[in-house]
């Protein structure tokens, strides 16, 4: 075998074999495809395989304060608190994703602080597994632009309109807190177990609040962006995003946004792959059903 | 890749697999599709192979390269692939050119494109052992002892597949050849 040349090296430079051959060798997948796949990839193992050090040192943060607002409720009311909470700071979560950002949501961030936040995480994970939905195999394909549904992620101009019927909606049949994203989320393949984050110093309750604050901002931004066109520049973002950010309580929505942005820059194939990995990972999420239209129009 | 395989046995090395992935990414893209995946699944079937390959890292070796290794998952997957798409009943062959050419400089890459359907047709009509060997050799240079290695049969089998894939690849081609000349004098009725 080691003397047998390269057929390439013997055919006949106007041969049709050796045409085929050279368009076989220099076969690319799509532009943008590699890293569209890292971030499915991302999303296939826990996020924080892909993230390095930074998502783990998010992912600690969010990990960290679950745990500690989870420790101060007692056991007995656990729960309820938890969903309570979870629709308020889901509310104010979501209302300043709204264009307008308005200092009174500011200000109830600030009031709320993170702890009710991570206790929405905390009640998260107490989620039944009964309760997810089931994710069903797309059955067509390529999807058009005009079968993505309307904004996606931050979901602005419906929220802004009703800020707690998106919310109301999710929860009306069985009070499911929307699942997010964070360390100990499942991963889409149970035989992989996600990379478990080293807990770090826990950052004050100020400087999260304004960290989910200026996250908010972006993804508002990014909003604006993929509605106005500008989609390479979003995608640019949102890829920079996801290096420097994986683990955040509003990864659903960069996600769903992510998505939406690919599904409008008509990387179709991307887009639905990406989505399949968004139902399964966020089962509870209010873009679920969106997602879904997405996949069954394709 | 090679050197650094040692390092690979602790598992979750993150950075060492995303740069892992970036490496041999369009290479395992290529194998599956050349190996029957369709273009449209190829994209998942990928993900699967890296999926894969990060949850049996740490059983990485080092004893073949990264590039056999996950060459060997991809062919694994492509032919688990070509398993379900038969009981779909789905035709595996020649994608369609998208009609995403709405630039002057896309005619080229629809060229490409067409040329690359025949491509998979062609192999299409081998024995999958065959394809297997020739898709490695021809298109993505490994060695004999490699894909000896990769296939576990001995050089000799790699040799005379290789040889049978060559005359099959050739024939095939010619007797295209031969239809879209007559077609093009009008007789291909």
């Amino acid at each position: 075998m080691t003397n047998t040349k390269r057929w390439l090296d013997e055919l006949p430079l106007e041969s049709h074999e050796r045409e085929l051959l050279l368009v076989g060798k220099s076969a690319r997948p799509a532009d943008g495809a590699i890293d569209a796949n890292w971030r499915a990839l991302c999303l296939a193992l826990g996020t924080t395989a892909a993230a390095g050090a930074v998502a783990s040192s998010a992912a600690a943060n969010a990990v960290s304060a679950s745990t500690a607002a989870a420790s101060s409720v007692s056991a007995s009311t656990a729960v309820s608190s938890s969903l309570a909470a979870s629709k308020v700071a889901g509310t104010g979560l979501l209302l300043v994703v709204t264009k307008s950002l308005a200092v009174g949501v500011a200000v109830g961030f600030a009031v709320m602080g993170v702890g009710t936040v991570a206790v929405r995480l905390s009640a998260n994970h107490q989620q039944p597994a009964a309760s997810a939905k089931p994710v069903q195999a797309p059955t067509a394909r390529q999807p058009s632009e005009a079968a993505m549904p309307a904004p996606m992620a931050p979901q602005a101009d419906r929220i802004a309109s009703s800020p707690v019927s998106l919310l109301a909606g999710a929860s009306s049949s069985v009070p499911a807190p929307r699942e997010r994203a964070s360390a100990s989320t499942p991963t889409l393949n149970p035989a992989i177990a996600p990379t478990t984050a080293t807990p770090a110093a826990a950052a004050s309750p100020e400087d999260k609040a304004a960290s989910l604050l200026q996250q908010a901002r972006e993804l508002a931004e990014l909003k604006r962006l993929i509605d106005s066109g500008a989609t390479t520049e979003a995608l640019r973002r949102l890829d920079k995003n996801f290096s420097t950010d994986a683990v955040s309580v509003l990864s659903e929505e960069r996600d769903a946004l992510y998505v939406q942005a690919l599904a409008r820059a008509q990387r179709h194939q991307e887009a639905r792959s990406f989505a399949r990995r968004f139902l399964v990972r966020y089962p509870h999420s209010p873009y679920f059903e969106a997602m879904r239209q997405l996949l069954g129009k394709e | 890749m090679i050197a650094r395989s040692s390092s690979l046995h602790s598992a979750g090395c993150c950075l060492e697999f995303e740069e892992i992935y970036r490496t041999h990414h369009d290479f395992v893209w290529r194998t599956l599709r050349r190996m029957g995946v369709g273009e449209r699944d190829a994209m998942d079937a990928g993900q699967k192979v890296f999926l894969i390959a990060h949850r049996r890292l740490s059983t990485f070796d080092g004893r073949s390269t990264v590039k056999t290794w996950l060459c060997g998952i991809a062919l694994r997957v492509a032919s688990d692939y070509r398993r379900s798409a038969t009981s779909r009943r789905e035709v595996l062959v020649a994608d369609t050119p998208c009609g995403a050419s709405r630039e002057a400089d896309q005619l080229q890459r629809l060229e490409e494109r067409e040329r690359l359907a025949i491509l998979d047709e062609v192999l299409s009509e081998m024995p999958v052992e065959q394809r297997a060997v020739f898709v490695l050799f021809e298109l993505e240079e490994l060695s004999g002892e490699e894909i000896a290695a990769l296939l576990a049969v001995p050089e000799g089998t790699v040799r005379s597949r290789l040889r049978l894939a060559r005359r099959a690849f050739s024939k095939s081609v010619t007797s295209r050849q031969s239809q879209s000349v007559r077609l093009a004098a009008g007789g291909g009725s």
